[in-house]
């Protein structure tokens, strides 16, 4: 629905629904960011307190995208008031755009404009839809039973080899002469360990899930779910983990 | 350490929500502005004549300003404002 010229172009509307459009010479508006009212302002929600004139205007819309002023909403059921100052039809809204166009030019010509004493104060709720996602990720038997934490390597090991001669040491950070002091020079080699702590060689040995990510198909992580306690992850046991997150 | 998720896990499901928003004619620095506009020709249109609205702000951008016949305009002939 929109204000355009046809068939008469100084104050023609279209509609095809019952909200009204009287388009004079001048109008007010209110613009409010999209920021605040998301998808669209809520039809019905619409209350605006506009002190540009000797009174306090109460501006309420119809949910249909008309404005009113609600000490006329008697005259505004009956559609039987609706001259141009009579309060019963001052401008319209538009929903979607976060949009309040005060079209009346008579004693409503100054609604939104924050003349007057105390300007307007406009209350309104933002409609937004979320999406509840729920994927449930399964560990069947034998399933995810290794790890790769560095908890289980010896000593802390890690898995990268500094070769004699490499001329950027310090860019590997190479463990030092006496690391566990936090002192000492880098070494000019290193080489990982390839074992493991004993406990992680135990034939009861089981790794906990303690972190679920979720990737898309370009392998970008786009989820991470962490678990409240983690959950063993027992041989001979199918487990389900519901990861469930809004956006 | 990956597996795809069977496409019969997921599921997704869609809630509206509302949330009551007070905003005021000196919320001008967030982005609500009360506007005017004014029909007139916009031939020989000057910016430096021409009828507008100004916000000032205390941080960059100092202020914004609206020109009264541009609004008018876009708000009668603009389509992007159906409902």
């Amino acid at each position: 629905m929109y204000y355009r010229d046809w068939p008469n172009p100084y104050n023609s509307y279209c509609f095809h629904s019952e909200s009204i459009r009287k388009l004079h010479g001048s109008l007010t508006a209110i613009t409010v960011p999209r920021e605040f009212y998301g998808e669209k302002i809520n039809p019905g929600s619409i209350e605006l307190t506009d002190d540009s004139a000797d009174s306090t205007f109460t501006i309420v819309d119809d949910r249909k995208g008309n404005l009113y002023d609600n000490n006329f909403s008697s005259s505004f059921a009956q559609r039987s008031a609706s001259a141009n100052g009579s309060g019963s039809n001052v401008g319209n809204v538009f929903y979607e755009h976060g949009l309040l166009v005060f079209t009346d030019t008579g004693s409503y010509s100054n609604v939104g404009t924050g003349k007057g004493g105390d300007g307007f104060q406009l209350q309104f709720e933002a409609t937004q839809t979320h999406y509840e996602y729920e994927i449930g990720v399964t560990a069947n038997e034998g399933e995810f039973n290794s790890t790769n934490n560095i908890s289980i390597s010896q000593n802390r090991s890690g898995s990268i080899r500094v070769l004699e001669g490499t001329t950027n040491v310090k860019s590997v950070f190479a463990p030092g002469d006496n690391p566990s002091q936090g002192t000492g020079s880098l070494s000019s080699t290193y080489t990982p360990t390839e074992e493991v702590e004993g406990f992680a060689t135990h034939s009861e040995f089981r790794p906990y899930v303690t972190t679920i990510g979720l990737y898309n198909d370009q392998n970008d992580l786009l989820v991470v779910g962490k678990l409240g306690r983690p959950i063993k992850n027992d041989d001979d046991l199918s487990l389900k983990f519901i990861v469930r997150f809004d956006v | 350490m990956f597996k795809n998720v069977d496409p019969s896990d997921v599921s997704v499901k869609q809630f509206v929500t509302n949330k009551r928003f007070t905003v005021t004619d000196i919320d001008s620095g967030s982005g609500v502005f009360g506007l005017t506009g004014t029909s007139s020709s916009m031939y020989a249109f000057a910016v430096d004549t021409a009828d507008k609205t100004t916000f000032t702000n205390s941080t960059a951008p100092f202020s914004h300003s609206f020109f009264h016949i541009p609004v008018f305009r876009q708000i009668k002939h603009n389509k992007a404002y159906v409902l």
